[in-house]
């Protein structure tokens, strides 16, 4: 498991290299310069030409991008970004708590409301419950998120005046904006579970189980959802990664200090430096959520376990030395 | 079988920590915002007066700066943040130039201004404001990109601290609007020993001036907040705290100020002005802005080079409709080529809307089968609910514009020149605005016009207010007869004010002294 771990995070270098090129090549031949942007149309060539000097952009390509490498790998600095001049390490690192909190809090909102919805709908196939609950989800998926959001605040906050409309400090901010994104992925995982355990309930080692004499509890909950689970937990992973590249509209509608509109305001501005180590940053974190999907597998799944065992155990195993645990 | 248990177990400790990090991670934001809201709740125990004042101002803005450097700013947003942490040395209030950190100043020749200081001004760092630090401010407006322009006419070289509470500014030319780029919130003064102590990147977070409110907390894309400064020469703030939190969009702003959370909502969009108008505790108050936008024609284009097409396409605009369409009551019509409350503005026949002279005109010109032209539109603001408007009412004549929306520097890059495009100008000085004409000028207009390079170099070296008048007069009936643009609307300022504000005095840019503002519980 170690050797997997270690090999899994070198693995994860010469992909973040890959990620860095193509994002430093993109911003580079963009078009639109920087200085334009950010000096706005009264500026003079001569502003313009200062800006240059001082942003380093007269440098050619590559010598740029060298100094990039060498600076994160040497000094872990990723550049300063250049409206406020502050390091983009800091600017990203101040955003990414309220990123992590919103995709966390909904993910696990999510994961709660769908897989509990999706296990019932399930094993109540055609019920009632099951249609309305498939109806329910499918409203969650179709409706968009600003929408959805515009919707919470008004209802809780300026009718029934419970929850403030916008920021992300207290718990008591982090309920709507986590409600708005955490229905419409839990709609999502729902539909993956429903069908998922559909697949698995039908399967015969099920009805051994019930034939066994084995609590529905119990086959439901150990035998079924457990085989349920891989399809699942990729849908969740993914979801979760992607919430931690930044919610924008969510973030906007929720006036949330976060990844996603930091990202694109710095695209609208040309902010080179902080596109690149942003990207960069959600690169690191997407390969991470990655590898923490991987280890989830195995610890469902022993065949994908077993496949990371090393030789010398298997060898012991075939030679009948020790057992499988 | 208990794996699964494991596996229910692991996710559990894993969501914990995920949770457990994310919360311990942003504590300090919590706290803070937690401890600001509760002290403007608690403030009416501590207060004694009869009338209970709350301590901390909330303001709703729509844009975090970039910087708090006053050199480094080229944003209203940002300066409506620095002006109440700055000053200038003189500003300009009701149609003249008054004193602020200068008591008075005077012409030595047409290229030298000697100001006389004030000697009770203290900077935030206890320091006292001195001569020095004028010089300082302005030699690095002179090295920043964002200002340097601005200051183009000051020759710092020549420039001569007399003592330390005068200071003598040379110019390369004689120049009347260097006392209107002194006013423009680069021209703030900054504490030359903060600064060179702190370093650029730390100033522009930490600020000293000697403005009424110092910063004390700077949540990224969060909030400012801004503690009242004890030493300010001009009388303490009223309001200990002021909390400026950044809510991008505009509704939200509405609503922030509809449940009480903020006290003042600024640059509210002109579809929200009926709603604050509806709401019991807040009201909308309404000022002409220095912000008007204007169509712009590419002299550089063969077929707009033509005057009787420019005419044509102003004939064909039903200005009034448009206005009325795209801003209700909160822009007018614009007469004129800079907005009606700049320095020296000249108001103009308006032209009429004619669809059949139009016709004629294109005829004339060659065109009666139609024309096609290119629109460049930037994106955000209303400039494509403008374009999509003149679209139409040209479609009319026969004209017909395309309508490219791309921001100005992907435009240029994508080696695109243009024929018509839609600006956003925001200036109240005849140098600021007039400066599109400019052959030196971007990319807009381009009109290589000798009169207007000229006129342009020549009101601005003259001090006496009738002998430019004169000159002026005769630049903007230029401009408004040649029709290089066709000016469209200026635009008002827009606040949303919670009942319990008193004493407010609304500024055309939203440049707001707060520190003059009570409020209420």
């Amino acid at each position: 498991m170690l050797r997997f771990l270690f090999r899994r995070i070198l693995m994860m270098i010469p992909v973040l290299l890959g990620v860095s090129f193509v994002v430093f090549f993109m911003s580079y031949f963009t078009p639109g310069d920087p200085a334009v942007m950010i000096l706005g149309d009264m500026a003079t060539q001569e502003d313009i030409q200062m800006m240059h000097e001082q942003l380093k952009l007269d440098e050619p390509f590559l010598v740029q991008y060298v100094n990039y490498v060498k600076n994160i790998v040497t000094k872990g600095d990723f550049g300063t970004s250049y409206t406020t001049k502050q390091p983009v390490l800091d600017e990203l690192l101040v955003r990414f708590p309220n990123t992590f909190k919103l995709a966390g809090l909904s993910v696990i909102l999510s994961v709660i409301i769908g897989i509990t919805v999706g296990i019932v709908s399930a094993t109540r196939q055609y019920s009632i419950l099951d249609n309305v609950a498939t109806a329910i989800s499918f409203i969650g998926v179709s409706m968009p998120n600003f929408w959805q959001g515009m919707m919470l605040i008004i209802v809780f906050s300026v009718w029934l005046g419970w929850l403030p409309p916008s920021g992300f400090s207290t718990p008591m901010h982090w309920i709507l904006p986590a409600v708005t994104i955490g229905t419409s992925s839990a709609a999502q995982i729902m539909r993956m579970t429903r069908s998922s355990m559909l697949e698995v309930i039908r399967q015969d080692y099920i009805r051994t189980a019930r034939a066994k004499g084995q609590s529905e509890r119990i086959v439901i909950w150990r035998h079924a959802l457990k085989n349920a689970l891989i399809p699942i937990i990729t849908v969740v992973g993914l979801s979760f990664g992607r919430l931690l590249g930044g919610a924008v509209l969510t973030e906007s509608i929720f006036s949330i200090a976060g990844i996603g509109k930091l990202m694109v305001d710095a695209i609208n501005m040309r902010n080179y430096p902080l596109v690149q180590g942003g990207v960069l940053f959600i690169a690191i974190v997407m390969s991470v959520v990655n590898l923490i999907v991987d280890v989830l597998y195995a610890y469902v799944d022993p065949r994908i376990r077993t496949q990371f065992t090393t030789n010398s155990i298997r060898k012991k195993i075939r030679l009948g030395e020790v057992g499988d645990e | 079988m208990n794996k699964i248990y494991k596996l229910l177990i692991g996710l559990l400790v894993i969501s914990m920590v995920l949770s457990g990090c994310g919360g311990s991670k942003t504590e300090a934001p919590a706290e803070s915002s937690s401890s600001s809201s509760s002290s403007s709740s608690s403030s009416s125990a501590e207060a004694t007066t009869e009338t209970t004042f709350k301590d901390t101002l909330v303001i709703a803005h729509h844009e975090e700066p970039a910087t708090l450097d006053p050199q480094y700013s080229n944003m209203i947003s940002w300066f409506v943040i620095e002006k109440n942490i700055f000053n200038p040395l003189i500003d300009y209030i009701d149609e003249k130039y008054v004193p602020v950190l200068a008591t008075s100043w005077e012409n030595i020749d047409d290229t030298h201004i000697r100001f006389h200081l004030r000697d009770d001004v203290l900077f935030q760092n206890g320091e006292k404001m001195t001569a020095d630090d004028v010089y300082f401010t302005f030699k690095r407006a002179l090295e920043s990109p964002k200002s340097a322009s601005t200051f183009k006419t000051l020759d710092i070289e020549n420039t001569k601290v007399i003592d330390d509470y005068t200071i003598e500014f040379a110019l390369n030319m004689p120049d009347e609007a260097f006392f209107n780029s002194i006013t423009s919130g680069r021209g703030n003064i900054v504490s030359k020993k903060a600064v060179e102590e702190m370093g650029e990147a730390e100033f522009a977070r930490n600020p000293i001036g000697t403005g009424p409110y110092m910063v004390s907390e700077w949540i990224s894309g969060t909030q400012i907040k801004l503690v009242a400064f004890d030493g300010y020469f001009n009388g303490v703030a009223k309001t200990p705290n002021l909390v400026y939190k950044f809510i991008p969009e505009a509704s939200n702003r509405v609503i922030e100020l509809e449940t009480g959370d903020v006290d003042v909502a600024l640059n509210l969009a002109s579809s929200d002005i009926a709603r604050v108008r509806d709401m019991e505790n807040a009201d909308i108050v309404m000022v002409p802005s220095y912000r008007y936008t204007t169509l712009t024609m590419s002299m550089k284009d063969e077929v707009l080079k033509d005057k009787r097409i420019r005419q044509a396409l102003a004939y064909a605009i039903d200005k009034p409709l448009l206005v009325d369409v795209i801003y209700g009551e909160s822009a007018d019509a614009l007469n004129g080529v800079m907005p009606t409350n700049a320095i020296g503005f000249k108001e103009m026949e308006p032209t009429e809307y004619n669809p059949e002279k139009a016709k004629q005109l294109l005829a004339e010109a060659g065109y009666e089968n139609g024309l096609i032209l290119e629109f460049q539109v930037d994106p955000g603001s209303e400039y494509l609910d403008i374009a999509e408007i003149i679209q139409s009412m040209w479609q009319d004549v026969g004209v017909t514009a395309n309508i490219i929306t791309m921001d100005r520097p992907s435009y240029l890059a994508q080696g695109n020149e243009y024929q018509i495009s839609v600006r956003a100008g925001n200036a109240n000085h005849p140098s600021n605005i007039l400066i599109i004409y400019d052959s030196a000028f971007g990319d807009r207009i381009q009109p290589n016009d000798d009169y207007i390079d000229s006129a342009l170099n020549e009101f601005r070296q003259i001090y006496d207010d009738a002998d430019r008048k004169v000159v002026l007069d005769e630049l903007q009936d230029y401009l408004w007869d040649i029709k290089y643009t066709i000016p469209l609307a200026h635009t008002k300022t827009i606040y949303g004010l919670s009942n319990n504000i008193g004493n407010f005095v609304p500024d055309p840019l939203g440049l707001v002294d707060w520190s003059i503002v009570t409020v209420t519980e």
